[in-house]
């Protein structure tokens, strides 16, 4: 242990650890620097802010077996306004490592020898191959308000420092520090007070949330998360009130031309996924496109959990939990978007890109937001779920995401206890169908219906058992009955009993006709059935046309009849004062029958074919407002129509 | 439901077609009948009743 005196006021400053570079004195806020000689002092740093951290100098833990303790402290200010802690631990094998906090999530770093480009080379959601491959989610300035204890570096009071945050997958994390000439890497992961062997006990409260009154209209302020809120705007007066100072101060009025009451009261609670949630904060959004789209959102508070978003859209409702970007499959870079982005194995299909504006807001916010303060989101879904990107337009340049899940509305009144909720009159992006597209099942019973006509097939022995041609000129006409008539029996044929038969005829017409009346006659026991093959073929040239009409073939399958030895009874009759045609007959037993094949599958297929119209509906519906509707471009037809 | 219900009209209206496929019955009515008996008796046994006079077809 080195004991100097503190420069500027003369007190004694230990330096405990070997590597520390400087001590906040404790009696002034000197930043004391060691020299090489002596120590120096860089100016003193304002007053703590209490983050109402958990973790305090001292504090002793643990990190993949070696053991760490808390010497120090730097609190940063963020482009945005919040105020985050980076605490400094001194490993026992030496080394040291960053511990930082931002809204109840911590990130253990250490230094590494590591290339990093530029910081006017970064790009946000850009890969960058000299720190693993990491993405960047964040790009910006922040401000050194303040430290304590002892620290590895030197930090300059009211100094700026330039920074990115690199982001991966399973909790990987990255921060280059710009703050010397050449780029500084820290790579870690993202941790919890338990991986870090420190008991997890509650955060402190840096407001007492009883003794809240809106100082400018002395209303009742009832802080849901008084330890994590940036800032208030009263839900009385509409007073802004900035909370990371330690008390609550006026900066500005609510300037807005009228009043959106949230359908569900600030303070409620609910209770979503076994989670019960407090209502903190509400405020309005806006999109502009042709028109400006509104719709609201409620910031949800559990101590456990942290925040959570409600989002009601015209009247449909999703619940909304923040990403680590790096959980996210992304391939945009920049500013721009990619057409269909992953998450947990799932795709999600871009739906739509835009700036949203805060118009409203009400209650308590863990951000500094002020009406038009403007995001870039772009919205992707898979329903019932979807992901929003948004990156930030002004300040720090941050990519943040958050998954959403659809809510019923029921599923939302019973929550809240809210019973008057109204139902949503359009189909919503995320809102899943309601109806089963049932292609699965289709296949399935496609695929049985093949099998049983494979079968069938199979089965079907195809047998011919008569085949003939018929002399009817040498037939005598029956006693009585005109000269162009006959009545021939086939030759007999024996059926077997077990299949339908086909009985064919074909005859050599030209412009002629040739009626059969056929009855298929049991020889033994005289019963028959009936049938008709009407032949007839004309054909000749109309105006210069050749046409044609009529069939020289026919054919007809009747039902198995039973076993026996049959024969045909052909009716013949054609046309009067021509010789008769030649024919032929066949019969054949057990044939495949397509028709029934056909209308089996029609009838298989009809519920399907309505339940997909359903969906086609439901889905043309869901992507109307999108400009990237698989279902055609999104277009104004009456613009088109204003062009021209 | 939907699913259930159309799982139940798929496999009967298979098992319609199987039965109709395995068994050889057809759709629709033809006209059947018998020969009149005493036609059965004579010379040529019931195909008297078509040289009598019959006319076969539907």
């Amino acid at each position: 242990m080195t004991v100097a005196n503190c420069p500027s006021c003369g007190a004694p400053v230990e330096f405990a650890i070997g590597s520390s570079a400087a001590v906040v004195c404790r009696y002034c806020n000197s930043v004391v620097a060691r020299t090489d000689r002596d120590v120096e002092s860089h100016g003193k740093v304002a007053a703590l802010i209490d983050t109402g951290s958990p973790l305090t100098i001292g504090t002793p833990g643990k990190f993949k077996g070696n053991g760490f303790r808390i010497s120090g402290r730097t609190q940063m200010r963020h482009q945005a306004g919040g105020v985050w802690d980076e605490w400094y631990a001194a490993f026992d094998d030496g080394r040291w490592g960053w511990l930082a906090e931002a809204q109840g999530r911590f990130y253990v770093t250490f230094r590494v020898a590591a290339e990093a480009p530029p910081y006017e080379q970064l790009q946000l959601n850009a890969v960058v191959p000299e720190v693993d491959d990491l993405f960047v989610s964040e790009i910006g300035e922040a401000a050194f308000i303040s430290a304590e204890g002892e620290l590895p570096w030197t930090p300059e009071p009211g100094g700026r420092y330039r920074y990115a945050d690199l982001t991966g997958d399973a909790g990987r994390f990255a921060t280059i520090d710009y703050s010397e000439q050449s780029p500084i890497v820290f790579k870690g992961n993202e941790t919890t007070l338990a991986e870090l062997g420190i008991a997890g006990e509650a955060r402190r409260t840096k407001v007492a949330a009883a003794a809240l009154n809106c100082p400018k209209c002395a209303g009742a302020l009832t802080l849901r998360a008084p330890d994590q809120a940036e800032r208030i705007w009263c839900p009385y007066c509409g007073a802004g009130l900035d909370v990371t100072s330690g008390k609550l101060q006026y900066f500005a009025m609510l300037k807005v031309k009228y009043r959106v009451e949230p359908v569900i009261p600030l303070g409620s609670t609910g209770t979503l996924d076994g989670d019960v949630y407090v209502i903190a904060g509400f405020m309005q959004r806006a999109v502009k496109f042709d028109i400006e789209y509104y719709w609201t959102e409620y910031l949800l508070y559990n101590a456990a959990k942290g925040y959570r978003w409600l989002v009601n859209s015209d009247d449909h409702w999703s619940f909304v939990t923040p990403l680590r970007p790096g959980d996210v499959m992304d391939p945009a870079v920049g500013r721009t978007f990619a057409t269909n982005i992953a998450y947990q194995n799932q795709t999600y299909k871009l739906f739509q890109e835009a700036t949203a504006k805060v118009t409203y807001v009400l209650g308590e916010f863990y951000w500094r937001v002020a009406i038009g303060e403007s995001v870039d989101t772009v919205d992707y879904i898979a329903p019932p779920f979807g992901i929003s990107k948004e990156m930030t337009t002004s300040g720090a340049s941050e990519v943040s995401y958050s998954h959403g899940r659809y809510l019923t509305t029921k599923e939302v009144g019973d929550a809240f206890n809210v019973r008057d909720l109204t139902p949503p009159s359009t189909i919503g992006p995320m809102q899943p169908f309601t109806g089963s597209r049932l292609g699965t099942s289709w296949l399935f019973m496609v695929a049985l219906l093949i099998v049983a006509a494979i079968v069938i097939g199979i089965r079907q022995p195809g047998r011919v058992v008569l085949d003939q041609s018929i002399d009817i000129s040498a037939a005598p006409p029956a006693e009585g009955a005109p000269n162009n008539t006959r009545v021939i029996f086939s030759e007999a044929f024996d059926l077997s009993g077990k299949a339908n038969i086909e009985v064919r005829g074909n005859a050599s017409l030209d412009n002629s006709w040739l009626y059969v009346g056929g009855d298929l006659v049991d020889d033994l026991t005289g019963k028959y059935e009936s049938f008709e093959l009407p032949l007839e073929y004309f054909h000749g040239v109309d105006g210069g046309e050749r046409w044609s009409e009529g069939k020289l073939s026919r054919r007809v399958v009747l039902g198995r009849p039973d076993k026996g030895k049959y024969a045909l009874a052909l009716s013949l009759q054609w046309q009067e004062g021509q010789t008769p045609p030649a024919l032929h007959v066949s019969v054949r037993e057990g044939v495949f029958r397509w028709p029934y094949f056909i209308l089996a599958f029609l009838a298989i297929s009809v519920l399907p074919v309505l339940a997909l119209i359903r969906w086609f509906s439901w889905e043309s519906q869901r992507w109307a407002d999108s400009a990237h509707s698989p279902f055609g471009q999104w277009s104004s037809s009456e613009d088109d129509d204003d062009e021209e | 439901m939907l699913k259930k219900f159309y799982a139940l009209f798929g496999v009967l209206v298979i098992a319609a077609y199987a039965y109709g496929g395995f068994t050889g019955a057809e759709m629709g009515r033809s006209k059947k009948g018998y020969a009149p008996p005493g036609g059965r008796g004579t010379q040529g046994g019931s195909r008297a009743f078509w040289y009598g006079g019959y006319r076969g077809g539907k």
